[in-house]
């Protein structure tokens, strides 16, 4: 009985390729981090005037030729940093809980990753797959979920109990305090982000974010559909849904849960080995879920004006991954930018600009939304 | 099971087993050694004082329960706000639009109410009026206990 669920509907060929999918989107993923990581430290050190990691290369063997020793500009630091955490002492403070304090870190991690499942990166193409003609779709987005922006919102904002579990199972005043703020900090932002998403879900009339991303063009007027992105018909969500991407993933100017100078660590000071690289983990996995949410809301998606948005061959329909990672990239450069130029908040200014601003601004946003809406439908 | 579902069945493997990878790697590789003084809670290198887990600032309950309000009122829009194009093409934009209106107008009457009561005053106690508190800080009555307070309250004693 149970096992009818898992019986095969439709062609092998189709699941194998769904498959494939997956795994090359996560291994895109769990690439991305690291070099986050090492572009991070590498626009620190520039914007300090420092040269950043250098040394981490490749090994000073003799059969490498010239290229022996060199330092290819730090980039394999993230991967010595993550053996280096491997093999560090897995500890647990006495009077810690012990099964939240383990587990919290999953509990960041998981909810946050999931909520990339909703988010098309690509059109997919169609295989065909016998001489009759029948074909099916392979799409470039892990599960089509009619309610994704829902889902992909909700699953993000899971995330803040693994957060405030790990504080206060560490049983540290500093972890505690994190905890208390971060759940602060999310919950406030989490009511501007839906309240700006609802403007967009009226504009666009639907909640699939594949429906919302096909929304954005129009073939029929050329480059000019660039207008039809949804940064250029909500600025005002837009800028909101920025602000609170930032504000959702702890970065600089909202990096209130784990203020270094006024609470060691936050939530993670009592973190060590893989524990603390778990969070980190969700939290740029975190980082990159926003930057796709906001490119698939605001920027038009995987689509580019001049290009086929749904062009069914296998290799016509690879442009739409990469469109969509390079538009993902330049938000990703605009986070590491921004925190290594703004300074952080203070603590009662962060809730002033969620609670008195972002808020009354997003929900009259919906009401003029609305009215405009009105007006130009007729 | 379609092969939609079959995509994040994989993923879903593919999540679990890198969080439970890394805690059980981390938790067999490594070596371990225990110690009185290791274990303690940090506390920036002195005995830990008091309890960690005692009553903090009621303000950040009162933050949560109104993003309750928020959050349940933007899930129950989202059907609302999916199907107005919709409706604004049937030419009942306006009519819906106005019953939403007194739906906002309820909540933003709520936002308002917790503003003025001095909820969202973060730098002011609970229960000050913050108007007055402000203006006695510039009068320079700086020994006020309401003035004192501000940077305990932001760290949620």
């Amino acid at each position: 009985m149970f096992l009818a669920a898992f019986a095969i509907e439709g062609h092998p060929l189709n699941y194998l390729f769904n498959a494939i999918v997956v795994i090359v989107a996560f291994a895109v993923i769990m690439q991305v981090i690291p070099f986050m990581i090492w572009l991070e430290r590498k626009m620190a050190a520039w914007i300090q005037l420092r040269d950043g990691p250098t040394k981490v290369g490749l090994p000073k063997w003799k059969i490498l030729g010239p290229l022996s020793g060199w330092g290819m500009f730090g980039l394999l630091q993230p991967l010595a940093d993550m053996f280096k955490l491997i093999l560090k002492e897995d500890f647990v403070p006495r009077r810690a809980s012990k099964v939240l304090f383990t587990l919290a870190p999953a509990l960041v991690f998981v909810p946050i990753a999931f909520a990339f499942a909703v988010i098309p990166f690509g059109d997919g193409f169609n295989f065909v797959y016998d001489d009759a003609g029948n074909s099916f779709t392979v799409r470039y987005q892990i599960v089509d979920f009619g309610v994704g922006v829902l889902f992909a919102l909700a699953a993000l904002s899971l995330a803040v109990h693994g957060l405030s579990l790990g504080g206060w199972a560490s049983n540290n005043k500093f972890g505690m305090f994190g905890a208390v703020r971060a759940s602060a900090q999310l919950i406030s932002y989490e009511a501007a982000m839906f309240m700006v998403v609802l403007a967009m879900v009226m504009l666009y009339g639907t909640l699939d974010l594949r429906e919302m991303t096909l929304r954005q063009t129009d073939v029929g007027i050329g480059l000019l559909s660039i207008f039809k992105w949804g940064m250029f018909q909500q600025p005002v969500a837009f800028v909101i849904f920025c602000i609170c991407a930032f504000a959702e993933s702890n970065r600089l100017p909202f990096d209130f849960p784990e203020a270094e100078a006024e609470l060691i660590g936050g939530y993670h000071t009592e973190y060590g080995s893989m524990k603390f690289a778990m969070f980190f983990l969700g939290e740029y996995y975190g980082m990159v879920i926003q930057a796709c949410l906001v490119v698939t809301l605001f920027m038009g998606g995987w689509t580019l004006p001049g290009l086929d948005p749904t062009p069914g061959t296998f290799l016509a329909s690879l442009a739409g991954p990469l469109v969509f990672c390079a538009k993902v990239s330049i938000f990703l450069w605009i986070y590491i930018q921004v925190r290594w130029t703004l300074p952080r908040f203070r603590f009662d200014q962060l809730m002033n600009l969620g609670w008195k601003k972002l808020i009354p601004i997003a929900l009259a946003n919906v009401v003029i939304t609305a009215l405009i809406l009105n007006l130009t439908n007729r | 099971m379609t092969a939609d579902l079959f995509g994040i069945f994989v993923y879903g493997i593919l999540i679990f087993s890198v969080a439970a990878g890394g805690l059980i790697v981390s938790a067999l590789v490594g070596k371990r050694k225990k110690g009185f003084v290791k274990e303690e809670p940090y506390e920036c290198g002195v005995p830990q004082i008091g309890e960690t887990r005692t009553e903090f600032n009621v303000r950040f309950f009162i933050l949560a329960m109104l993003f309750v309000l928020f959050d349940i009122e933007t899930v129950l829009l989202a059907p609302y706000a999916a199907t107005f194009i919709a409706d604004v093409h049937e030419g009942k934009g306006l009519e819906y639009l106005a019953e939403v209106a007194v739906f906002l107008a309820v909540l933003g009457f709520g936002l308002l109410y917790a503003w003025r009561k001095g909820v969202l005053d973060w730098n002011v106690p609970l229960g000050h009026n913050p108007d007055e508190v402000v203006s006695r800080v510039i009068a320079g009555e700086a020994d006020d206990q309401a003035s004192k307070k501000p940077v305990e309250a932001a760290h949620g004693h």
